[in-house]
């Protein structure tokens, strides 16, 4: 029943236009900076650099805005139609609901978010005669220990990359979950995550465990990283369960 | 006999910061396998808030819900299979179709497939085959597929918040007998309205409430009081045969102004009045009983309320 009502959360985003809207703008916000980034400014200037660094630059501020309106959808849908009573009445519990729906909303995100990586990287392939494997010389703008451990394991560190985003992803989806608690209004739950995020992120200072820095991987080591969001998901998503197993007005 | 739904004492209230908003109180029930309970009362009067109780999606703040033996009030209980709910203004994922949308609920519980999904969507008058999106279903079609989602999974308990909301003529007299065709069949049936004509044909019991507080129970078996019936004849002839009746009877007439008929009090039932009406030689053109109906006690019931 649980992996259904993943399974559900997934199609349910999936089949939704502005889900799709947003995939395209995301992908066109990709392709553009990576159209007009100069390789020569690149750290080596190549063009694979130069992908790398359009990247990360988006990568990181783009995560709050696609989760805060992801979440919103979803939760939208949960207002405006009977879904999440049809589902509850069916014997799944609030808080199990609450869970799978967390899980099928950053399997969704992360979904999204390869369609739009995919795109780029094929602008990039196409605009700047990006090679297909990135030289490892060429893999600039990271600090000293994350510089050695992509020469020394290219793939694992592909991997640890794409896992912090991953794990990132979570932890910004189910935090905007939790604050959509509280907040009847689905236009007003999109405006607020992001909002909080951006807030949070531009008061941060840049040298502390600032997670857009630790996105663009400029500070902290990988497995830091990972315990940083590890630690932030698990506190929202302790309270998320509580706070959404209470209500009762989903 | 253990009872399908069993509430005692329920009370709900909503707590702000400085009041709190009883929704229901004390309310008591007891519902049967092939029963249909209805719960009648006008709006706000908490119907909606019990049906969401009795479903799991809500909590009572006080009293217990036992549902096919499955007490609710306890501490992560999980709700019985069995139930299909219908929610007021039912509404689905608006870009998957109507049958997308039934298949992907049936897989939850996944005790049906696709065969019964379409049989049932075929049994409330929907086509499987319709690929419009369901968001841009009618109000009708929509509660027809609200329907169809709550009966699909031939559950034992059918509970059903206003179930003719947006459906016509037609899509009503169907309900209404599969209502009972389902009752028939043993399934209990809990059915809040406002909509007393509706309560009043297929409901075997009734309660009536109003803010949150239930003011009469009854049963279609109660015996309904009778106090004569409305006649109306053909010509003035007739007329005065009726009058000639009526004191043979010792029933009084209240006779309409400018009408040959009018309110006849009597004992007498209305077959023998009629028989003996037709036998003395009057041509009747209507004949109705005058005794209590759902509209009336509920009125009544809420008129006494107030005092």
């Amino acid at each position: 029943m649980f992996i259904h009502v993943i399974a559900q959360e997934i199609q349910r985003l999936l089949s939704r236009r502005r889900f799709w809207i947003l995939a395209a703008v995301l992908a066109g916000v990709f392709v553009y900076e990576i159209v007009v980034m100069d390789p020569q400014l690149a750290n080596p200037p190549s063009a694979p650099a130069a992908f790398i660094e359009a990247l990360k630059d988006v990568l990181h501020w783009l995560f709050p805005f696609i989760t805060g309106v992801a979440v919103a959808d979803s939760f939208a849908i949960d207002r405006h139609c009977s879904w999440a009573s049809f589902v509850l009445t069916r014997g799944l519990t609030r808080r199990r609901y609450i869970i799978a729906k967390g899980l099928g909303m950053t399997i969704a995100i992360c979904l999204l978010l390869t369609m739009s990586v995919t795109a780029a990287g094929i602008a990039a392939v196409c605009t700047k005669g990006l090679s297909p494997t990135i030289r490892t010389a060429e893999f600039g703008m990271i600090n000293a220990g994350d510089h050695a451990l992509y020469l020394a394991h290219p793939w694992w560190f592909a991997v640890q990359f794409a896992g912090v985003h991953l794990l990132a992803a979570t932890a910004y989806s189910t935090t905007a979950l939790l604050l959509a608690v509280w907040v009847p209004i689905p236009f007003v739950v999109s405006i607020i995550p992001p909002t909080i995020f951006f807030a949070a992120t531009i008061m941060l200072p840049e040298t502390a465990w600032n997670p857009l820095g630790l996105l663009r991987l400029e500070t902290g080591t990988m497995s830091g990283r990972f315990l940083y969001f590890l630690v932030w998901l698990v506190v929202a998503a302790a309270v998320a369960i509580i706070a959404y197993g209470k209500q009762e007005d989903p | 006999m253990e009872h399908v739904c069993e509430l005692t004492g329920i009370c709900k209230q909503y707590r702000s910061r400085k009041t709190v908003h009883e929704v229901l109180h004390d309310v008591s029930m007891t519902l049967d396998a092939g029963e249909v309970f209805g719960f009648i009362g006008p709006n706000g009067a908490g119907k909606t808030t019990l049906l969401r109780i009795m479903c799991g999606l809500a909590h009572p703040t006080k009293g217990k819900v036992v549902i096919l033996g499955t007490d609710l009030t306890v501490r992560n209980a999980q709700l019985p299979t069995g139930i299909g709910v219908l929610v007021e203004y039912p509404s689905f994922i608006p870009e998957l179709t109507g049958r997308r949308n039934l298949q992907l609920l049936a897989s939850i519980r996944g005790v049906i497939g696709l065969p019964e999904v379409d049989a049932t969507m075929e049994l409330m008058g929907l086509d499987p085959a319709n690929r419009t999106p369901a968001g841009r279903y009618s109000l009708g079609m929509r509660q027809r597929l609200g329907l169809a989602q709550a009966i699909m999974e031939k559950p034992r308990l059918l509970l059903l918040d206003e179930p003719t909301n947006g459906l016509d003529p037609q899509g009503v007299a169907e309900l209404r007998s599969y209502i009972r065709h389902l009752a028939d069949q043993g399934v209990a049936i809990f059915l809040a309205s406002h909509l007393l004509n509706e309560v009043e044909q297929v409901c075997d019991r009734v309660a009536i409430v109003k803010q949150g507080h239930v003011l009469r129970q009854m049963s279609k078996n109660d015996p309904v009081p009778y106090r004569g019936f409305d006649l109306q004849v053909s010509s003035a002839k007739d007329w005065s045969l009726v009058q000639q009746w009526a004191v043979q009877h010792q029933a009084t007439l209240a006779q309409k102004e400018g009408m040959q008929g009018g309110m006849v009090g009597t004992a007498v039932p209305v077959p023998d009045a009629l028989r003996a009406l037709v036998q003395a030689g009057a041509s009747i053109e209507s004949i109705i009983p005058d005794r209590d109906t759902l509209e009336t006690t509920f009125l009544q019931a809420i008129q006494e309320e107030k005092k």
